[in-house]
């Protein structure tokens, strides 16, 4: 099943990876979603239909009609509007983006407008709070009661101050980043594929499955 | 939103219809609702001046009048019908948002029950069935309500007349009672989107300042709820309302009061189980992680909760899971941590070895997160022993390059965090893969001298085979 929200692929990807920084970030090519691939109406792609109609050419000569040649028809190479779809692929409404509706429009429901995003709401309070000696029920400042999830592939700022009861050793990279960066990397890289190779052939030796 | 201005009722020039459409209006006509059909002949009401055009003291009892004529309500279904009265009522309508938005000494103690009524009146009804039989949210483009271009402007005006600074919930509070809010619950379920923020205002208003409505607003909020999650899974309006706890959740004083806990367990957690879930997937997430910001001691039977009704059979669903998580984890206290590191990392384990690959991926992207990494260096002697088998096999054979390569990082992090454990493991696996052989060889060996045996034992007894 598709998913309604892919990635967002960053180019600078390939660029982290050659230079070897050693960030944080995992530097990787990554793979691309490719978006639906439009046809025609008829389901074919715009150019097979094209050669489709040359080789009609060539069938009607072999079977001796003296009519008009097929390619000599001109053929309207009429694109299809590119229906716009919705992320799951269906048809999307199309809506009338004027801001004067006539009456009809109004009394069927034309001038649909989708309720706004912006859709903020204020704090109640359980417990009714003081201010300037009056009593209050409800908050004045509005925000989005939702959680939007950001792009995970991109590292994220932390809203919390990192003193927040966070153990303070913090022994690994941070002492060994202010080393060569690149160098211990590759160094890293190395190491790693020694073991992970001595434990695989330890096993093929052995005759066991991984 | 578009309207005649204050101008008289221009009920003389109503002729916006195209001939097209008044036939097929005619083809529609079958389908009125029977709410309508008792009114027999066309409705008449009587033009009224306007209000601005009326001396100050007789203004708040020509607007008890226009209440009153508001009342009365119009088949839409049936668009052709009675439209020259339709539009004196959308223009009286329109005359009353503007009157209590900027009008002063209106609001007379008589005006509230008539207000409430036609509010009531006109937003009160039994919803229209959808048109397809199966509505599906997600796909399915909504039934919009015929009769908004009335209902509207309702909601704009009992809106305004809620926020006014004449009104006065002591007095209010004789009106809109528990009927009024049970039967504006109701209407969260119509399929009109447009409505249904309406509500959510009108709602949240009530909810701030009736104090003494509030204790059932929540109780049904949890009833719809539940019979949501366990009974019918159909219910339009849970992303708004889940909106309008996040407002309350975010209000909470502390400490927390036991009801709040458990409608978080009972209600909010179960809620996470539905098929429909990427509808309010984001305002659940939003009333979870305000719960946690105000009781951090929450933390553990939240994401025991999840972990519980983690996704078996949806690979979407786990992945919108995996992203509530790691928003949970972004505000953990390292003392919470500790406590659900175990589950918790024996599920990412899970995730990552996920043949999906959108999952696994999801999933080793947690190691892209500075905080959730410096938590797992800490306690790296506990979760790299979980992870490790894994990610180790993983690395041998899981389908996606892609997933491959991050797999690579991950266990290099862990090498670099504590390369003496990750030796130890390395050993361990290779005992642990050894001693697994030696069993499968016992058993292997177990089965064949059964066979030995049988045999034996067949051909000493004359041919026969013992049963």
């Amino acid at each position: 099943m598709f998913l309604c929200c892919s990635p967002n692929f960053s180019a600078r990807r390939h660029q982290k990876q050659r230079t070897n920084h050693s960030s944080r970030s995992l530097h990787l090519p990554r793979r691309r979603a490719q978006p639906l691939a439009l046809c025609s109406a008829n389901g074919l792609p715009a150019s097979l239909a094209i050669d489709q109609s040359a080789a009609n050419t060539d069938f009607l000569n072999t079977a001796g009609q003296r009519a008009k040649r097929v390619s000599q028809i001109r053929i309207r190479r009429a694109s299809p509007r590119e229906t716009p779809l919705t992320p799951m692929g269906l048809p999307k409404a199309k809506r009338l983006k004027k801001k004067d509706f006539s009456l009809e429009e109004i009394y069927t429901n034309k001038n649909y407008k989708s309720p706004s995003t912006n859709r903020s709401l204020e704090t109640i309070f359980e417990e009714p709070r003081e201010k300037d000696g009056a009593l209050l029920l409800i908050g004045q400042q509005r925000r989005r009661r939702l959680l939007l999830f950001p792009d995970f592939t991109q590292p994220r700022k932390r809203k919390r101050p990192q003193g927040t009861g966070l153990p303070v050793a913090r022994k690994r990279t941070a002492a060994r980043r202010h080393g060569s960066g690149a160098d211990d990397d590759a160094d890293s890289d190395v190491r790693l594929v020694q073991r992970l190779s001595a434990l695989e052939d330890f096993l093929t030796r052995q005759g066991l499955e991984v | 939103m578009s309207s005649a201005a204050t101008t008289s009722p221009s009920v003389d020039k109503v002729d916006g219809f195209s001939r097209k459409s008044v036939r097929k209006a005619k083809q529609k006509r079958s389908q009125s609702s029977s709410q309508f059909r008792s009114q027999g002949k066309p409705i008449e009401l009587t033009p009224l001046p306007l209000l601005k055009d009326v001396p100050a003291p007789e203004q708040p009892e020509l607007f008890l009048k226009k209440l009153q004529q508001c009342c009365t309500v119009f088949d839409f279904m049936d668009t052709l019908s009675d439209l020259k009265m339709k539009e004196y009522k959308r223009s009286t309508l329109n005359e009353l948002v503007d009157y209590v938005t900027v009008s002063r000494g209106y609001l007379t103690e008589q005006a509230y029950p008539d207000v409430v009524k036609m509010v009531s009146h006109n937003i009160f009804r039994t919803l229209p069935p959808s048109d397809s039989n199966e509505f599906d949210p997600e796909e399915d483009e909504p039934t919009l309500e015929a009769s908004w271009p009335h209902l509207q402007l309702v909601y704009e005006f009992f809106i305004r007349f809620l926020e006014s600074q004449e009104f006065q919930p002591s007095i209010a509070k004789k009106y809109i009672d528990q009927k009024f809010v049970l039967q504006l619950l109701e209407l969260f379920d119509s399929e009109d989107p447009r409505e249904r923020d309406y509500l959510k205002t009108v709602l949240h208003r009530i909810y701030g300042k009736f104090l003494g409505l509030r204790a059932f607003i929540r109780k049904q909020i949890n009833n719809i709820f539940l019979r949501f999650v366990y009974e019918t899974e159909h219910f339009n309006g849970v992303a708004e309302l889940l909106e309008i706890l996040g407002s309350i959740i975010n209000g909470f004083a502390l400490p927390l009061k036991a009801e709040h806990k458990q409608f978080l367990v009972k209600v909010l957690i179960p809620l996470h189980t539905v098929r429909s879930l990427s509808l309010f997937h984001a305002q659940l997430a939003y009333c979870i992680v305000q719960f946690l910001e105000k009781d951090p001691t929450l933390t553990e039977p939240v994401i025991r909760g999840l972990l519980k009704f983690w996704p078996k059979t949806c690979s979407q669903k786990e992945v919108m899971f995996l992203g509530e998580l790691e928003e949970i984890l972004d505000v953990i206290e390292p003392t919470q941590f500790v406590k659900i590191q175990e589950p918790l990392f024996k599920q990412i384990s899970r995730c990552v070895s996920s043949p999906h690959f959108q999952v696994a991926e999801r999933a080793l992207y947690y190691w892209n997160n500075e905080y959730i990494m410096s938590l797992i260096e800490e306690n790296s002697s506990v979760i790299l022993p979980i992870m490790f088998a894994s990610l180790y096999r993983i690395s041998k054979e899981h389908w996606n390059p892609a997933i491959v390569a991050l797999v690579y990082n991950v266990l290099k992090a862990f090498m670099e965090m504590n390369s003496t454990l990750f030796d130890e493991l390395t050993a361990t696996y290779k005992s642990d893969r050894q001693r697994e052989k030696k069993k499968e060889k016992e058993r292997e060996d177990l089965w064949k001298k059964l066979e030995d045996l049988e045999l034996k034992r067949g051909l000493r007894s004359d041919g026969i085979i013992p049963t």
